[in-house]
């Protein structure tokens, strides 16, 4: 059974980008531009994994993430960080923030399928 | 040798061996010896014509002689080391002694012994030591007492006439000399603390500080002069509970605190305080606007010698004032300074986290896109999804160089190597341009322009290129920051001498806290992590920097939830500007929910140089 990936990205062109990446390997896809509908998403689909872009409109991604994490039913989806800030302690302060993994912008195609792979078939269900 | 120089060496050299403290002992001292020397030396005269006259002197005048010797012993036991007070008692005591040899004499000699007696207290008196006198008089009352009433002896020798009267000369003339030595003695001490006092002044106006004296209250007893140029304000309007006054409400517990402290130790005590300047009213009498000096004032106690009823020793504090506005102005500035510093600092730190966002952003897409069609394996077959791909570089690359060119424009114009170009032109076609060129990305996002400005104007001289793009930079920000369904209005006018042209949008608009720091560098109105829209926060910084190229100014009209109002004005014939200059940036918060081109005169404009 093929593995659910939910992007959450305000970006178009970004958006085209993972989501075709994950579909050309045979994941299949959910896409969210706004924290909101990322968790509304989660809610209803129950993704193996989620990939989260840190500057959303309106709800910082952290924030989104915090959602997650105080979700009982959402707890164990594994939420990879994707960001285009890449100052000094954006990490720290990313996985503080109860994320499991960090990529920032701009990614390395092969580390990104590889990150995608590893989160999403840990995770059950 | 004369006399007087043997004298003089004399005195020199006692004056050595006792070091006397002050100038006023040393007069004294001084005084004292010269005084006893001369009477030693009228005696060793006197002394052959008294042998002479007498022959062969009975002993109680020989006694007498003796004692009259006592007051040189004083000078040569000073001479030794002995103190002023101990050659003083020698000195009387060797009257007291004359006396009481004199009463030996028999009842012709009562009378000169009195004198005598009277001439020891006179000696005693010029000492200046209250215990002393009261000795001496004590002792030279009993023995006036015990020779008036034991009955004199009959004189064994006959008292001329002649030897009365010089007897008598002789002790007038000593009591002349004491009383010339205790004149002596005043004088010196008057015009020591005469010049103690003006060496004092000198000192205070030296220092250049107020050198007040204060008591126990802090009520001034004294002011030197220095507060007339400090401070505008002569010593009278300081003495008494005028300075009092003149400290500033809020600061007069330190005040008094200051001074209690002075009064419980032995070091200076100091405090900032601030002084209100110059005279309480105005000379119509109305309360003037008050001025205040920081001071600095240093307090320390002053000895408590004696209690006194003048109201100038009820000084127990010396205070020093000194104006220390511009220092503290100088403190204050640089700390704004810093803190300003601090400020750029942390903007700046935004701004780069924010630009390394916007070229990261457009990079991923390029190099995530460009690692697909390289890969082999992962590159897509369909021919027309690898077209797509390129496109989709391609367009992030364009965006990127925008990106790029911003921060390019913004940095000549900080650096003042961004060179404008004026020309005579007409501003509707250009308008036109802009609107056409916004439309596109306007009915994407289902926001209408509205084009508010004539088919006709004169001509503007400017830089054509950089109109453009302030327009375009307004335009675009309007129409991101604008929901579907709003509108963006274009309006452009002459107004005098110049040019108005303003952007209003229906918008979220810009909250108060924020719009007071809209035009500081790098200040972007959002929070770094959540971004609701794209772009640098470059925008205004580029349209200030353009403005102000052209000599014009800006004004932001805003509220949250209000729509947003940019409006710009340029010179008619802009003058091309010497070196970088940043517009000036007028902010009014928006009250009510009525769009309108703000005007310069309004009232509650906030000033952002």
């Amino acid at each position: 059974m093929p593995k659910t990936v939910l992007i959450v990205e305000d970006n178009e062109l970004n958006m085209k980008l993972f989501n075709d990446l994950l579909e050309a390997h045979g994941y299949l896809t959910l896409q969210a531009r706004g924290g909101v509908e990322a968790v509304e998403l989660a809610r209803a689909h129950h993704p193996n994994l989620i990939l989260m872009d840190i500057q959303l409109p309106e709800v910082s991604g952290l924030q989104v993430t915090q959602w997650i994490k105080d979700d009982e039913n959402l707890r164990s989806i594994p939420v990879v960080a994707i960001t285009a800030f890449a100052m000094k302690g954006d990490e720290e302060k990313i996985r503080q923030g109860g994320c499991e993994a960090y990529l920032s912008k701009p990614i390395s195609v092969v580390k990104f399928l590889e990150t995608v792979r590893s989160y999403a078939s840990e995770a059950q269900g | 040798m004369s006399v007087a120089s043997v004298i003089e060496q004399r005195l020199a050299g006692i004056v050595i061996a006792q070091a006397p403290a002050t100038a006023v002992e040393r007069v004294r001292l001084k005084a004292f010896v010269a005084v006893r020397l001369g009477f030693a030396a009228f005696l060793m005269l006197a002394a052959p014509a008294w042998l002479l006259a007498v022959s062969s002197p009975p002993a109680w005048q020989c006694a007498g002689f003796a004692a009259l010797l006592a007051p040189l012993c004083a000078v040569f036991a000073l001479s030794r080391g002995a103190t002023l007070d101990i050659a003083e008692v020698v000195s009387v005591a060797g009257l007291l002694g004359f006396a009481v040899a004199l009463a030996f004499g028999g009842a012709d000699y009562s009378a000169l012994s009195f004198a005598v007696l009277l001439l020891a207290v006179l000696e005693a008196a010029a000492s200046g030591r209250a215990g002393f006198l009261l000795a001496v008089a004590g002792v030279a009352i009993v023995v006036a007492g015990v020779v008036a009433l034991s009955g004199a002896p009959p004189s064994s020798a006959g008292l001329t006439q002649a030897s009365v009267a010089f007897l008598l000369a002789a002790l007038i003339g000593y009591a002349s000399a004491l009383g010339w030595a205790m004149a002596y003695t005043n004088a010196a001490a008057t015009f020591g603390e005469r010049r103690e006092t003006l060496r004092h002044e000198a000192l205070a106006q030296t220092i250049g500080d107020l050198v007040l004296r204060q008591d126990r209250d802090g009520s001034v007893v004294h002011a030197s002069n220095e507060g007339v140029t400090m401070f505008g304000l002569s010593p009278r309007d300081l003495v008494g509970r005028g300075l009092f006054e003149r400290i500033h409400v809020a600061d007069r517990p330190t005040f008094l605190s200051t001074i209690a402290d002075a009064l419980d130790v032995d070091s200076t005590a100091s405090c900032l305080v601030r002084l209100r300047r110059g005279a309480l009213n105005d000379d119509d009498g109305a309360l003037g606007e008050p001025s205040f000096a920081w001071i600095e004032m240093r307090v320390h106690r002053l000895p408590n010698e004696r209690r006194s009823t003048d109201p100038q020793d009820r000084a127990a504090v010396v205070t020093i004032i000194r104006d220390v506005t511009r220092a503290r102005q100088v403190e204050e500035d640089i700390l704004a300074a810093r803190e300003r510093a601090e400020q750029a600092n942390v903007w700046k730190d935004r701004f780069l986290a924010n630009v390394t966002h916007e070229l990261r952003t457009p990079l991923n897409a390029i190099i995530g896109f460009a690692e697909i069609l390289g890969n082999e394996e992962i590159a897509p077959p369909d021919p027309a999804r690898r077209r797509e791909y390129a496109q989709i570089i391609h367009t992030s690359g364009h965006h990127l160089l925008e990106v790029v060119n911003s921060i390019l424009d913004v940095s000549k114009i900080d650096a003042g190597s961004f060179d404008i170009v004026t020309e005579p032109f007409s501003l509707p076609p250009l308008l036109d341009q802009c609107c056409d060129m916004m439309s596109l990305r306007a009915g994407k996002g289902g926001v209408s322009i509205v084009r508010d400005y004539p088919w006709e104007m004169d001509e503007i001289v400017a830089d054509k290129r950089a109109c453009k793009q302030i327009i375009i930079n307004l335009m675009s920000n309007a129409v991101k920051f604008t929901a579907a369904g709003g509108t963006v209005t274009l309006t452009a006018r002459p107004e005098g001498n110049s040019f108005l042209i303003a952007v209003s949008d229906t918008g979220i608009g810009i909250s108060a806290s924020d719009l007071a720091h809209i035009g500081d560098p790098f200040f972007q109105a959002h929070n770094s992590t959540t971004r609701a829209y794209e772009g640098t926060g470059l925008g205004l910084s580029l349209v200030r920097g353009l403005v102000g190229l052209h000599g014009g100014s800006i004004v932001v009209e805003s509220a949250l939830g209000q729509g947003t109002t940019v409006a710009i004005r340029l010179p008619a014939h802009c003058a091309v500007q010497g070196g970088p200059r940043l517009a000036q940036i007028e902010t009014v918060v928006r009250r009510g929910s009525n769009l309108r081109v703000p005007n310069v005169d309004q009232t509650g404009l906030k000033k952002i140089a």
